[in-house]
């Protein structure tokens, strides 16, 4: 059962995310914030993180930077999720190191097809 | 004692002297005739005394020869014709006394008179004398001879001589007289002359001093109060004309302190106000920053919330669907549909205001725009159907590749096409792209067959929050600023949109779009508004992204200005007169507005406090052109600057430069 990360500091979205994907058979782990994503990146080692991009503390462009500079969860793939689509918001994530990117709210089956292709590609179990 | 009564007086003293002296002289030129004419007879009695003398020595000679003959001869006959001729010489003797008394001065007549008397008794001695000659013994005869002998001798030695003396003595007189007179005028000319000469002399002398040195005090007066200095009064003394005159500058001295005090209070008032106007604008300014901050910060908390509801009602539709609840389905896609547009709303407001705010950028790439075309066509597809249209993209060939912000053509195309959809039913829409060559840009249209707008409409349609008519949103839904957003996309990546449109038979929206669009910060809009005025209501669009609105009345600067601009990359649009001009600035919102002074009707200073006093367009800079050099009034009703006709192109460009292009943005 391939694991996701959720780093999402808003309750609801992380628990509707959290719900709607464990019905479509993941395993989600959760952080708050981009602090904790970090460390629960490097712990729980993750097939794919969800990452949201305003978040209190560390943001998600930041958490993103440090866990692709780190060699241990360098190679997991790290979607963005941005409030709004803004133009830049895309080339902002992209340039952070994010392997892909999605608006919120998210619109669930082009979010998984987005999953799919990536936990494909990374190899994950 | 005026100027005028001075040298009057002067000229008449001069005057009075020039008659006395030509008095004097008809005076001596009477004397001198009188002199003359004494003379004249004085030597006409000389010469006829002298005639006189000699005829009586003649006769006397002839009397002492005819005694001595008779002495010595016989008594004869008379010698009757010897009388006649004898009596006829003392006769004219006789008449040359008489005209020599005629000739005689009163004084003289008496001695003539004498002479006369003793003259004739003389000749009666000697006619008695010459009757006796053949008559008488010679004794007898030389005795008569004898007895006129003293009387002869008593004329030609005593009286003769005396009248003669006295004849001299006149004319010695007259000559001296004469003299007298000559040199009596002389002297009177002389000193008529010398006090002519001093009396104009010192007339002009203290003509002139007095003079020359008021004047100079009154140029010196003039000079000081002309270089500003109103404290000066110009010294008066007396009455005369040059009085009168610094009187009526320190008078005109006084108006323009008056004026100078007056001015320099409205001045203040002025500035005052200015100061006024500046404080409400930046706090104005700093408002609307405040609210641009607020609104974007609203917008990502209101769209955290919208994220679970539209999430769990998805959830949830999902769920009824797993369990065969239909009945409940279709309000949970009301709760979804809702949930959507008003995040929709929230995505659009927040746009806006990143825009406002200066802080929408733009992320360049190279695109081709065919496949894009065929993107949005597909997107959109879904939105079309559902009112049954049709929809038909059309590339021209070559189109090939554009550089400009991909996502935001994308979002402007599907709006418009969003919108089309939503106002045609069981109609045709239009995708079209088109490249133009010079100047190189891609050209996009998009067309229905909709429900069209009336001109009234057309002009409102890219104004926030406007759709075409209220009862509308309530039909169709929207945001009603999908088109002002692209408006400002638009414009951000320096291009332009335009709708043409009638009601029934459709619209048209053309997008004109540099091909390469130009590496820049979005440009910021900055509108102040007065604090009442919401920062929505100003976040309406501009036409272009530079427009200048010239209000002049001659079309030769209207012409001249559309060259000057139209070279700097300014879209111009003109009005004739002031009505026009602050009709079409509300309209159009230019970046800036050239305004002539002069006009008929409506004249520049009305039109630019009427600019000021509107809160849409007192922040727009406004430079006066004037031929007058009234540039201070300028700036005191709020001109952002006053140029003087003629127009310098250059300093045109600089003011356009410092007031347009370095319009402050926003920054944060």
């Amino acid at each position: 059962m391939p694991k996701i990360l959720l780093v999402e500091d808003n309750e609801l979205n992380r628990d509707m995310l959290t719900r709607r994907l464990e019905r479509r058979g993941f395993q989600v782990v959760s952080a708050v914030d981009g602090r904790a994503g970090i460390a629960m990146g490097a712990q729980e080692a993750p097939d794919l993180i969800l990452m949201d991009m305003s978040l209190p503390d560390l943001d998600g462009w930041e958490a993103t930077r440090l866990l692709k500079s780190s060699a241990q969860t360098r190679s997991i793939p790290v979607i963005a999720l941005t409030a709004h689509a803004m133009s830049g918001d895309r080339e902002r994530a992209m340039e952070a190191g994010c392997d892909d990117y999605d608006t919120k709210p998210v619109e669930l089956s082009r979010l998984l097809a987005k999953i799919d292709s990536l936990i494909g590609k990374g190899g994950a179990p | 004692m005026t100027i005028r009564r001075r040298v009057t007086l002067s000229f008449l003293l001069v005057l009075v002297l020039t008659g006395l002296n030509l008095v004097i002289f008809f005076w001596s030129s009477v004397k001198r005739r009188e002199t003359v004419e004494d003379l004249r007879r004085a030597s006409a009695r000389q010469l006829v005394l002298a005639s006189i003398r000699e005829d009586l020595n003649d006769v006397q000679k002839q009397v002492n020869l005819l005694s001595q003959i008779l002495s010595e001869a016989e008594p004869g006959r008379t010698d009757t014709a010897g009388l006649a001729r004898f009596s006829a010489r003392l006769d004219g003797i006789g008449r040359s006394i008489q005209g020599l008394r005629e000739l005689a001065t009163s004084d003289e007549r008496r001695h003539v008179e004498a002479f006369g008397g003793a003259f004739l008794e003389l000749a009666a001695s000697w006619r008695v004398f010459y009757e006796n000659l053949g008559v008488r013994q010679s004794k007898a005869i030389t005795e008569l001879a004898v007895r006129a002998e003293p009387l002869g001798q008593r004329v030609m030695q005593e009286l003769l001589p005396e009248l003669q003396r006295e004849e001299r003595k006149l004319v010695e007189e007259a000559g001296t007289n004469f003299y007298n007179v000559a040199r009596l005028t002389a002297q009177i000319t002389v000193v008529i002359f010398v006090l002519s000469a001093v009396v104009a002399a010192a007339a002009a002398f203290q003509l002139s001093r007095n003079m020359v040195g008021r004047l100079r005090q009154l140029e010196q007066g003039a000079a000081l109060i002309g270089s500003g200095h109103f404290e000066h009064a110009i010294s008066i003394e007396g009455q005369d004309e040059l009085s009168r005159l610094g009187r009526a500058f320190n008078e005109m001295r006084d108006h323009l302190l008056t004026a100078r005090t007056q001015l320099t209070q409205a001045n203040q008032e002025l500035e005052r106000r200015h100061e006024d106007l500046r404080v409400a604008r930046d706090s104005a300014e700093s408002a609307n920053r405040a609210k641009s901050g607020f609104l974007a910060n609203m917008s990502h908390e209101l769209r955290t919330p919208m994220n679970a509801i539209i999430g769990y009602s998805e959830m949830l539709i999902e769920d009824a669907e797993a369990a065969g609840q239909e009945a409940s389905i279709p309000d949970l896609k009301k709760i979804h549909g809702a949930g959507h547009h008003l995040l929709a709303l929230i995505n659009d407001i927040l746009d806006l205001s990143k825009i406002e705010a200066g802080r929408m950028d733009l992320y360049l790439e190279t695109f081709d725009v065919e496949s894009m075309l065929r993107g949005v066509a597909t997107t959109i597809q879904p939105l079309v159907e559902k009112n049954a249209n049709h929809l038909d993209v059309r590339c021209e060939a070559g189109v090939g590749s554009m550089r400009a912000d991909l996502t935001k053509v994308r979002q402007v195309l599907f709006n418009l096409l969003s919108n089309s959809s939503k106002f045609t039913t069981a109609g045709h829409i239009d995708l079209e792209a088109t490249r133009q060559a010079a100047p190189p840009c891609v050209i996009f249209r998009v067309r229905d067959s909709g429900i069209g707008m009336t001109q009234d409409q057309l002009s409102r349609v890219f104004d926030s929050f406007t759709q075409a008519d209220a009862s509308i949103a309530a039909k169709y839904g929207g945001t009603g600023l999908g088109l002002t957003i692209s408006r400002k996309f638009c414009e951000m990546m320096g291009g332009t949109i335009t709708a043409e449109s009638e009601p029934g038979t459709g619209t048209l929206f053309t997008i004109r779009l540099p091909a390469e669009v130009a590496d820049r910060k979005a440009e910021s809009v900055v509108a102040v508004d007065s604090p009442g005025i919401s920062r929505v209501a100003s976040l309406s669009s501009r036409p272009s992204p530079l427009t200048a609105l010239v209000i002049d009345d001659d079309p030769v600067v209207v012409d001249l200005m559309q060259t000057f601009l139209g070279r700097e990359g300014y879209r111009v649009v003109s009005a004739s007169n002031g009505e026009d001009g602050l009709r079409l600035a509300r309209e159009i919102r230019p970046n800036v507005i050239t305004l002539d002074v002069i006009m008929p009707g409506l004249d520049g200073w009305s039109v630019l406090t009427a600019m000021k006093a509107d809160p849409i367009l007192a922040a727009t800079p406004v430079i006066l052109l004037t031929i007058t050099d009234n540039k201070s009034m300028g700036y005191a009703l709020g001109a952002a600057e006053c140029l003087t006709k003629p127009i310098d192109r250059d300093h045109l460009l600089a003011m356009l430069e410092k007031h347009v292009k370095l319009t402050p943005a926003f920054n944060h």
